[in-house]
């Protein structure tokens, strides 16, 4: 009787450490397929972020569609996602969006002729104001 | 004292910059202007995109369309701005078919809307996702398409409708003008 007891004990414990280890094997997997899951989706998120950021929020006040929640911002995140996951480059992306809404939409305006003047005025004011400086010095050390 | 003008010329350059910025505000405030973004569907065909029809398991054909001017118009019953256009939009369907679009809009809802504003739709197809908005190039409700008998789009008005807008670019469309 006693042997059949610790038969039946030892079975128990050997039951017990399976179960365990079985359960210690799936908490890993988990854990280490979990992380991985995470990983694509931070990997995801950033290039999502990175795109959204250069994208006009058309009905928001001067806004990336990164930061807001209109219909439209979620509409447009959801479709870069899904044009990334087709693998769609971000320039396939801004090309999309360009000739869906225009020009607008990109933050970034492009340099065309209608847009020129954005791009060479800065730099037209910079060489203008070092020549009136330089002018002004060269003055100042003749006298 | 004799200032020359190449110093005066900043200063005024930023003051003209300031008081058309002023003016372009005050415009917008008073609702004067409402600037349209320049849609760049503008003389392209229509996007092809399949659009399933409310109720029914068959898309929106719009070979039927062939050779005839219609509008198209996105609007959803949550939308204020809607019930705003409805009555004028109701008196143009009289005169040419509308397409309408229903975004992210539920059925129950959509229903009631038309029970109680009217139905101006010959047509009316479901957005319940907003990927056939991007498509058109829509990023708010109501938006309206004019679009003529070779399929082209020809104007397209982000708001609701106005009688100005009405006056002056609807009925020219439906008049061939």
């Amino acid at each position: 009787m006693n042997y059949i007891k610790i038969k039946l004990y030892l079975l128990l414990i050997m039951i017990r450490r399976v179960l365990t280890l079985v359960l210690l094997t799936l908490f890993v997997a988990k854990a280490c397929f979990g992380k991985l899951d995470n990983q694509n989706l931070k990997v995801s998120d950033a290039k999502l972020n990175e795109i959204s950021k250069n994208i006009r929020c058309l009905v928001c006040q001067n806004q990336s569609i990164v930061n807001s929640n209109s219909e439209f911002a979620i509409d447009i995140k959801k479709m870069i996602r899904e044009k990334l996951a087709d693998g769609k480059n971000k320039h396939e992306i801004f090309k999309f969006l360009k000739s869906k809404y225009g020009d607008y939409v990109l933050f970034d305006p492009p340099f065309q002729s209608n847009t020129f003047m954005l791009w060479i005025l800065p730099f037209l004011f910079l060489f203008l104001g070092t020549l009136f400086l330089a002018k002004k010095y060269i003055k100042f050390r003749k006298k | 004292m004799k200032i020359k003008f190449i110093y005066l010329f900043p200063f005024i350059f930023f003051l003209s910059l300031l008081v058309i910025f002023f003016i372009k505000f005050e415009k917008i405030e008073k609702g004067e202007s409402i600037e349209q973004i320049q849609s760049p569907l503008i003389g392209k065909n229509i996007p092809n995109i399949k659009i399933i029809k409310f109720n029914e398991n068959q898309k929106i054909s719009f070979s039927k369309y062939k050779n005839k001017r219609f509008i198209l118009n996105f609007f959803a019953s949550w939308c204020l701005p809607c019930k705003i256009e409805a009555p004028l939009l109701n008196k143009v369907s009289s005169k040419i078919p509308i397409i309408g679009i229903a975004y992210k809009d539920k059925e129950e809802d959509m229903i009631k809307f038309l029970k109680n504003y009217g139905n101006p739709f010959s047509e009316i197809g479901v957005d319940q996702l907003g990927s056939i908005a991007i498509e058109w190039g829509v990023y708010g409700v109501p938006e309206t398409f004019l679009i003529d008998e070779n399929g082209k789009i020809i104007y397209k008005y982000a708001g609701a409708i106005s009688h100005e807008l009405y006056k002056d670019k609807i009925i020219p469309f439906i008049n061939n003008d």
